[in-house]
């Protein structure tokens, strides 16, 4: 038995009959429908009753009437707009240069418009009639996948299960409070390497509809003075707040008011929401986002073309398939147009955009004082990388790995984690199985591709320190490759 | 003995064989209690066509889209003599037992070098001489779970080279006055969590031991993700060795792990060992995702378990969309246990995620039991927005956002040309190389999905076609379905249509067509028929460093 003599022969399953599910696999139709099942909801009313939920996306029109959306031309009302493949050469922190391709908002300024990596942060409170526009722009195809959320197929914009953009309006309802991400979907392996994504957080449902004070007839909206995110006044909280979900019966050091942890079922006290919003959420007075990614320069240099290497359907289906393209049936394919998206190994590590300096095998430090501004954040002011805050205060970490190797985060405080991906512990019914965590300080978590969790540092006496982000190498061997080191500063 | 009794999984990934004659959890057992009497396992190789080719390739053999393989073939005899012929495959067949049966190996090692066969905590053959000479053995399933057979010689060579299996062995009985789990020993998380399926407001539908018999709905529901990958040009190497030389398992690592960056996997000049192949049962693409055996397919309140093993050397971060999921256990750990003494880390109970990490076969965190909910996607508008299945809300064109029946409409109604029943949503690894096949071919790699195939409480059987190029009511032959069932896509159809015995117990594809439960073949041996396209000549990139 050898491989010149081998007992057997496995042949590859026929796709007679099965001709179109094959190649939708690799090469799935690009359209430009409109929305179907689409929800028509009335304009947003101030004030907000139970009767007319649920509301349509504030957010946008909250950052319009801050000034960080431009709103000439205008763009359909109470909807996000995208648009993918803005190509752009950013240099890393030795010099080199490294091809992204990124999401823009083409109704925001500074980098909203010129492409941001990672995109714009969207946000949108629990309950709304999410949309966004989307296009792919210039070089279609795309989709946008939003990771984490669980809507209809074409809504999942995974381009096999549905169909690759062209321009499209995704719509969905995100029914859970929680951190989650979006990413193209498209040849997923070299796109979300490249750039193609952003975070994601579903806030509480009054966050953004606390800043209204009215709303015009063109749908436009007047604020209050209400910090951008702020949930509706509440006990101790005469201006509104920021909160996230969270079950908090065993740490009572947070101060979750008991009278918050009532099913999310139960009657909005107000009257505004069909169910009370605060159920099972509690406040925090400072939030950061870590988004750790990591880049292969090879990749950026040898695979440009954001249709390298497409397979293409061929003249029998499962026969003739054209397995080494780059997506233009009517330019002749020549060999150096073939890339193996199978050889990744990392040379460059990022924490929300940031380049870490350090060559493999290294350590970097993240600067402190990073503050994500408030046009990437969806209009919230005063979201961090690095940490600074005081004592006694609520600080909530959303974390994603969103490289293509596993990270092991190790942090120099308490932390209890209050959610993983996008789902918080404890919260009932579907938490009733289990619970928020302790995790010591100086404990590592390791976690792979994609998952993200939300936690909670509470100090009482001052601190000073990193969290410290081992990149992995799991694709050969879990050898670390890269320490990224974070600072946490807490002072009196 | 019953079709029924003796199992493979059909279309496209490895057979599934019951074993043991105490099969409890299947419910009604025919009145002859057959069963397995023993198990043949010839260890030997094969050469396997993968998901694509390649027409660049100057490469035989492996260019072409092959890799050579070592393999567990096996044939069962059953009860009252006769033989079954187990086809042969990488993995090897899905083994399902009932903890406490008696198991009966007869182990031929038909390669040139020593060979085993491991259960851990269960089994060990000891090396296998390759003397061509049958060995008996017997063992006894032990703890309800889900496990790797795997050759543990020559680590981890011969179990990467394909040498390997799912085990999977299910309780007796539930705990007194509970319903089933697959553990004897669920903690009271998990048990909570199985008592609530189809009986707690949040959980419409069925219970996991629940059949319905009006859908065809089986009890049971489970499925198995066993990943792997695979080097065509190091397996080649392997299998070209002299008899008798054993392959250094530090050189295999370092090759299949460590080889050096390759821009492209047709040269040889450039292409690196590192795999090119990444595999659910031995499938990819949509050999895996168009799968009823890799990817789960049932009705919206069908809950189904599913088992992820890891028997390569990379991390595999699976994604899965449509619903979140439990973790049930970890590395053979039923979730919510009491925290050992010396752990740090306080253990948070049976978690709600979309994504988790399958690290290498032995690395902590490698094997997975999961539960998979199959609710209606949460995130489709509904009345009050808190993620449970509430009543739908209508849309501009007058219908309802459940079930989304303009989306079917898009399809049906040639609009686009997509293909959107039953709901289609995948599963894939985050950890996106993998998502590969001979180096690019997005979406060629480990796949499976979640497919959706009716609503909750639908009275229709299970594969009706819905043939929706005839006028309503003029086929008898096919009942029309009630507006809130999915319509049924004919490639699907033809996917699940070829057999009528629930999902578990799928008969397989070539027993199927001797048998006439299923049309003459198509295709035959299309493939191997027609003449792949001239090679191009070979070329060296001038701008690769
Ligand atoms: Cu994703
Ligand atoms: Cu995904």
């Amino acid at each position: 038995m050898s491989f010149q003599n081998p007992a057997f022969r496995v042949l590859r399953r026929s796709v007679a009959g099965m001709e179109g599910m094959h190649s939708k696999m690799f090469d799935p139709p690009r359209e430009s429908p409109a929305t179907p099942d689409l929800v028509v909801r009335p304009p947003l009313a101030v004030p907000l009753t139970a009767a007319n939920f649920p509301f349509p996306n504030p957010v946008p029109e909250v950052m319009a009437a801050a000034g960080f959306l431009d709103r000439n031309p205008p763009r359909p009302p109470n909807t996000v707009h995208r648009s993918l493949l803005h190509g752009m050469i950013m240099p890393t922190w030795d010099n080199r240069p490294m091809d992204f391709f990124l999401m823009n908002d083409p109704t925001g300024i500074n980098e909203a418009i010129d492409g941001s990596f990672p995109a714009p942060t969207i946000r949108a409170p629990r309950g709304c009639d999410f949309k966004c526009e989307t296009q792919g722009s210039p070089q279609p195809p795309h989709t946008i996948h939003w990771h984490g959320f669980e809507p209809t197929p074409i809504n999942d914009g995974v381009g096999h299960c549905s169909m690759e953009l062209g321009r499209y309006t995704y719509q969905f309802q995100p029914n859970h409070m929680g951190s989650y991400f979006y990413h193209c979907h498209r040849n997923t392996v070299q796109h979300f390497e490249f750039g193609l994504y952003g975070f994601f957080v579903v806030d509480p449902p009054d966050a953004f509809y606390a800043s209204i004070a009215s709303v015009n007839p063109n749908g436009s909206v007047v604020l209050n003075n209400r910090p951008i995110g702020f949930s509706r006044p509440s006990l101790g909280f005469p201006n509104g707040s920021r909160r996230v979900a969270a079950n908090l019966a065993n740490f009572p050091q947070f101060n979750q008011h008991p009278s918050y942890r009532v099913p999310l079922t139960s009657p909005d006290p107000q009257g505004q929401f069909p169910t009370n919003p605060h159920a099972y959420t509690v406040h925090y007075q400072n939030e950061a986002i870590w988004v750790f990614d990591d880049r292969d320069i090879r990749w950026s240099r040898l695979a440009q073309n954001s249709a390298q290497t497409f397979p293409v359907e061929g003249t029998i289906p499962g026969v003739n398939d054209n397995f080494y393209s780059h997506g233009d049936p009517l330019v002749p394919v020549l060999p150096t147009d073939f890339f193996a998206f199978n050889d990744y190994r990392s040379t460059h590590w990022y924490v929300t955009g940031v380049n870490v300096p350090g060559p493999l095998g290294g350590t970097g430090d993240l600067p402190p004082g990073i503050v994500v501004p408030p046009y990437l954040m969806s209009g919230v002011s005063g979201v961090q990388v690095s940490i600074n805050s005081r004592v006694n205060r609520n600080i909530l970490v959303r974390v994603l790995n969103a490289a293509y190797n596993s990270v092991r985060v190790t942090f120099p405080v308490n932390i209890v984690i209050i959610a993983w991906d996008g789902r918080a512990l404890g919260v009932p019914p579907f938490g009733t199985y289990n619970s928020p965590v302790l995790v010591p300080a100086g404990t590592p978590m390791e976690f792979s591709v994609a998952r993200r969790f939300d936690c909670l540092i509470r100090e009482s006496a001052p601190f000073s320190g990193f969290a410290t982000v081992d990149f992995l190498d799991t694709l050969r061997g879990r050898s670390r490759r890269f320490t990224a080191r974070i600072p946490i500063n807490i002072t009196a | 003995m019953e079709r029924r009794d003796f199992i493979k999984y059909a279309t496209g990934a490895s057979a599934a064989l019951m074993l043991g004659t105490k099969l409890p959890w299947l419910g009604a057992k025919p009145a002859q209690a057959d069963h397995i009497a023993r198990l043949d396992i010839t260890i030997t190789d094969c050469i396997k066509e993968m998901a694509t080719f390649n027409a660049l390739s100057v490469i035989a053999g492996p260019g072409n889209g092959e890799c050579y393989f070592w393999i567990y073939k096996m044939t069962a005899t059953l009860g009252d003599g006769r033989v079954i012929d187990l086809p042969a495959d990488c993995p090897g067949p899905t083994l399902f037992a009932t903890t406490g049966d008696i198991i009966s190996l007869r182990i031929t090692n038909a390669l040139d070098e020593p060979h085993s066969l491991v259960i851990r905590g269960m089994f060990n053959s000891g090396p296998i001489p390759p003397d061509g000479v049958p060995r008996d053995f017997i063992f006894a399933a032990g703890a309800p779970g889900t496990y790797l057979y795997f050759d543990s010689l020559n680590a981890p060579v011969n179990r990467v080279m394909g040498l390997h299996g799912a085990f999977v062995v299910m309780p007796a009985a539930p705990a007194a006055g509970q319903k089933w789990t697959p553990y004897a020993n669920p903690t009271p998380q998990v048990q909570q969590l199985f008592n609530d399926l189809g009986a707690a407001a949040h959980f419409p539908g069925l219970a996991w031991e629940q059949a319905n018999a009006p859908t065809q709905t089986p009890p049971f529901r489970q499925y198995i993700w066993l990943l792997s990958q695979a080097s065509p040009l190091l397996f080649r190497d392997v299998g070209s060795l002299p008899a008798g030389q054993i392959f250094p398992a530090a050189e295999f690592v370092r090759r299949f792990t460590r080889d050096a960056f390759g821009r492209n996997n047709h040269d040889l000049t450039v292409a690196s060992d590192i795999p090119q192949y990444f595999t659910s049962m031995g499938q990819s693409g949509h050999f895996s995702h168009n799968n009823p055996v890799v990817t789960p397919m049932a009705r919206v309140g069908e809950p189904c378990v599913l088992r992820v093993l890891n028997a390569g050397l990379m991390t595999h971060s699976m994604h899965i969309h449509a619903n979140h999921f439990y973790l049930l256990s970890v590395d053979g750990v039923v979730m919510g246990a009491p925290v050992p003494a010396n752990a740090t880390l306080t253990r948070p109970g049976v978690i709600w995620v979309d994504t988790f990490q399958a690290n290498q076969f032995g690395a902590p965190s490698s094997r997975y039991d999961i539960l998979m909910l199959f609710q209606r996607p949460p995130d489709v508008h509904n009345v009050r927005g808190i993620g449970l299945a509430d009543a739908p809300l209508p849309t501009a064109n007058g219908a309802t956002t459940w079930p989304p029946v303009e989306e079917f409409d898009l399809a049906f109604g040639n609009t686009i040309p997509v293909r959107l029943s039953p709901l289609c949503y995948p599963a894939h690894d985050h950890s996106e190389p993998s998502q590969t096949s001979q180096g690019g071919n997005y979406n060629c790699g480990v796949i499976g999905g979640q497919y959706f195939i009716g609503d909750l409480n639908i009275t229709l059987p299970r594969f009706n076609v819905n043939d929706r190029f005839a006028a309503p009511g003029s086929n008898p032959d096919m009942p029309l379905l009630p507006p809130q069932t999915f319509p049924m896509d004919e490639d699907f159809a033809m996917m699940l249509g070829l057999d009528q015995v629930p999902q578990i117990l799928v008969y397989g594809i070539d027993e199927a067509r001797r048998d006439g439960v299923m049309g003459p073949s198509k295709d035959s041996e299309l493939l191997s028929q027609t003449p792949r396209p001239p090679f191009p000549p070979p070329f060296v990139d001038p701008a690769f460093p």
